[in-house]
């Protein structure tokens, strides 16, 4: 009885562990996944390029007024294309929120999106975005070609577009600005000239 | 080995298992109740307030199911509230996978980035019939050495499982991707 007793918890033992070890496997695949995937802010191949003159917008705000969009202001504009429905652009705008305190000297945060304009407006105050101008318009969404949201670009002083991309983290919104300041347009892009050199 | 002896060392076992599987559900749930209301609402099954509030009470109920769990005298009523919230998951799954939104967060650990698929409901089936033997299974009898590292080691291994299953299919979601 005590030898079976025995195996049995040895058994045991062996089978967590093993169970464990397939657990940890899974986890390394998976992990192994991520890091394929870029780390900074994808840009995807649509649109205007990195470099190029902005497309030149005057649109309202939400609030009322206007807003000049990709005019050569002498201060950086990051537009920031969201959805009411989309969790990942609300996970982002406390993000923003303290992104556009920090960076208030040089850049402007934008929100952009489109469709009806009852439906943003109740997201506007639910979500307190008063501090940030917000405009709605499809055309804006076509110039740039944005197709997956939370999308955000960076528009120089110039009005010269310096950084755009896919972004779902502050790391990735904040590289879109360090990638101004170093005169990049993407990640991927320094990572392909270090390549080279 | 008796016919009662197996059915109590099972029920046991599925308690125990659930207990903890609910436990870290709701740990993760509350750790990021920010991105887990987004998630609630988006299986659109209630209005947005209704989402809100349900993302709020969701975590703790969980937790109440779990506690009444572990206990042996509340252990049936926490195995029907368990019943109760895996069958509304997993209805809301079904509903969502019927129509065609499988791309939204499953919210399973949070934000776990884990889609919905078949392998998930499949899998909330798996926990709901252990909770229904729990239901069911008497809740004293003999509790000796052999019992406890029986049914100790065999939840520990069960919860190891469930961590795999939900990795494997968050793997194969990328591979498809």
């Amino acid at each position: 009885m005590t030898a079976l007793a025995m195996s049995n918890v040895l058994l045991w033992i062996a089978n967590i562990a093993l169970v464990v070890t397939v657990l940890a496997l899974a986890r390394q695949i998976g992990v192994l996944n991520e890091r394929v995937t870029p780390v900074g802010a994808l840009t995807m191949d649509h649109g205007p390029k990195v470099g190029e003159i902005a497309p030149a917008f005057t649109l309202p705000k939400l609030s009322g007024g206007e807003i000049a969009i990709g005019a050569a202001t002498g201060r950086s504009q990051l537009l920031f294309f969201l959805s009411p429905t989309c969790p990942v652009c609300k996970k982002l705008l406390p993000i923003l929120r303290s992104l556009s305190q920090h960076e208030r000297a040089t850049v402007d945060v934008v929100l952009a999106s489109d469709g009806e304009f009852e439906k943003h407006s109740r997201f506007y105050q639910r979500e307190k975005l008063s501090p940030f101008p917000y405009v709605l318009s499809t055309d804006l969404g076509m110039a740039f070609r944005i197709s997956k949201l939370p999308y955000a670009v960076v528009i120089g002083p110039a009005g010269l577009i310096s950084a755009k991309g896919l972004v779902n983290n502050r790391e990735q919104i904040e590289s879109l600005l360090i990638a101004q300041e170093m005169g990049v347009a993407s990640l991927q892009d320094y990572r392909a000239k270090a390549r080279k050199r | 080995m008796d016919y009662a002896v197996s059915f109590f060392m099972m029920g046991e076992v599925a308690r125990l298992t659930v207990a903890v599987i609910f436990t870290l559900a709701a740990g993760h749930a509350m750790r990021e109740w920010a991105a887990f209301g987004g998630i609630v609402e988006q299986y659109r099954v209630a209005p947005r307030w209704m989402a809100m509030i349900f993302a709020r009470i969701l975590p703790l109920l969980e937790l109440t199911a779990a506690a009444a769990l572990v206990m042996p005298v509340t252990s049936h009523a926490g195995a029907a509230l368990g019943l109760c919230l895996m069958a509304m998951f997993t209805g809301s799954i079904t509903v969502n996978l019927a129509r065609g939104r499988v791309s939204i967060d499953c919210g399973c650990g949070g934000a776990s980035g884990q889609k919905l698929s078949v392998g998930l409901v499949l899998r909330n089936l798996v926990i709901m019939a252990g909770l229904a033997l729990a239901l069911d299974a008497p809740i004293e009898g003999m509790v000796d050495g052999a019992t406890m590292i029986g049914v100790i080691g065999a939840s520990l291994a069960l919860v190891a499982l469930y961590f795999t299953a939900n990795q494997l299919m968050t793997n194969f979601q990328m591979f498809k991707a």
